[in-house]
């Protein structure tokens, strides 16, 4: 067998274009196609952009890398070697790290599987559209806009300006074809108030995410604090939702964090919902 | 709720007059891909899919579980090796 010659590894900075950066690309596609999801593959160009830093993040996180490690790649827009070489050389993976990536690669199997059951509804959509985009940040930090952010804010003729309203309605409007939304679902109070008088497209306001479906939009924090969408209500009032201009975790702001993430939010954060009308 | 991590969004666009405005007087969007303003966004359901689900099962990290996992992830093809292993760091 011949033997292949390996492009040199070597740190891995947003913006660059490099031959190891294109090996790296590769080797991202075939552990996505090994595990089905050919869909997310991305241009083998060697350019590390955000979608090759998101693929070598997601590619870390199926493999088994560590939180902080898979989490460091789209946050400092680094690709270390040895992020570099787990994904190239799987094999190599020490047994924590591959009990680990069976584990995920069990869990994302089991959320196939779950929306594979369901027909795909232009909720669903709505809502797997917002979640496709969990990890973006403001560029720069707190400038309530850059890239696909900025794009959300032109939908509805805004600035830079607040945006926890404006990316629930984009989603709702724009994947999931709702029909009569205007600019005013930037604002959370008005959100509120169009779902308590039943303004179509808003249906109704109930105070738990309990019965509501996906894609409705849940009010957080009290009124005119913030909002996101339903991902799904959870037992006790819970709900897993997805929101811009949050943080990815308890510790950041909640209402201005600047990112988008998906997160859990416990009955107690959820002062509402506001149930929408999609069409289908 | 910690007031600094709970600042009312409608507070800060309240602060910009002219958001205060496209919020009284609202209006829909127009397509304005149909007029060739291109958004960059992903109009690909299966992949919009794709990274959903596993947005949803990475989000169950955070959970302590003593899940074991069935899935085979070892038939990958690796890349000539280069003599290097992978630090438990990683």
């Amino acid at each position: 067998m011949a033997t292949q010659q390996l492009p040199q590894m070597q740190v891995l900075k947003h913006g660059a274009k490099s031959e190891a950066a294109r090996a790296l690309q590769a080797a991202c596609n075939r552990r996505l196609r090994s595990r089905g999801l050919d869909a997310i593959t991305v241009r083998e160009d060697g350019v590390v952009d955000a979608k090759t830093l998101a693929a070598a993040r997601k590619v870390a996180w199926a493999l088994g890398a560590q939180k902080a490690t898979y989490e460091a790649i789209t946050d400092d827009g680094v690709i270390p070697i040895g992020v570099q070489r787990m994904i190239r050389n799987p094999g190599h993976r020490m047994d924590a790290q591959k009990s680990r990536g069976k584990a995920r690669m069990s869990r994302l199997r089991a959320e196939r599987k779950e929306q594979a059951k369901k027909a795909r509804s232009s909720r669903q959509c709505a809502v797997n559209a917002f979640l496709a985009k969990v990890g973006t940040r403001e560029q720069p930090t707190g400038s309530n806009g850059g890239g696909i952010i900025t794009a959300m804010e032109t939908y509805w003729k805004f600035g830079r300006v607040p945006w926890c309203g404006i990316s629930a309605g984009y989603h709702a409007v724009k994947f999931g074809g709702v029909k009569g939304m205007c600019s005013d679902v930037a604002s959370v109070q008005a959100i509120t108030n169009h779902a308590r008088a039943c303004h179509s497209p808003y249906g109704k306001f109930q105070e738990s995410p309990e019965g509501a479906l996906p894609g409705s939009l849940v009010i957080i924090g009290g009124s005119g604090v913030h909002v996101g969408m339903l991902v799904k209500p959870l037992s006790g009032g819970a709900a897993k939702t997805v929101e811009g201009n949050t943080s990815f975790g308890p510790g950041g702001s909640q209402s201005n964090g600047g990112c988008i993430a998906a997160r859990v939010r416990s009955a107690g954060e959820i002062y509402g919902v506001a149930t929408m009308n999609y069409p289908g | 709720m910690t007031p600094d991590l709970w600042t009312p969004s409608d507070e800060l666009l309240g602060l910009d007059p002219i958001a205060l405005q496209k919020i009284q007087t609202p209006f829909e969007p127009e397509d304005l891909e149909a007029q060739g303003i291109l958004l960059g966004d992903i109009n690909d359901d299966d992949a919009n899919e794709a990274a959903a689900c596993l947005v949803l099962a990475s989000l169950d990290d955070d959970v302590a579980g003593t899940e074991t996992g069935e899935a085979d992830d070892d038939e990958d093809l690796d890349d000539p090796d280069d003599g290097e292993a992978i630090s438990a760091d990683v």
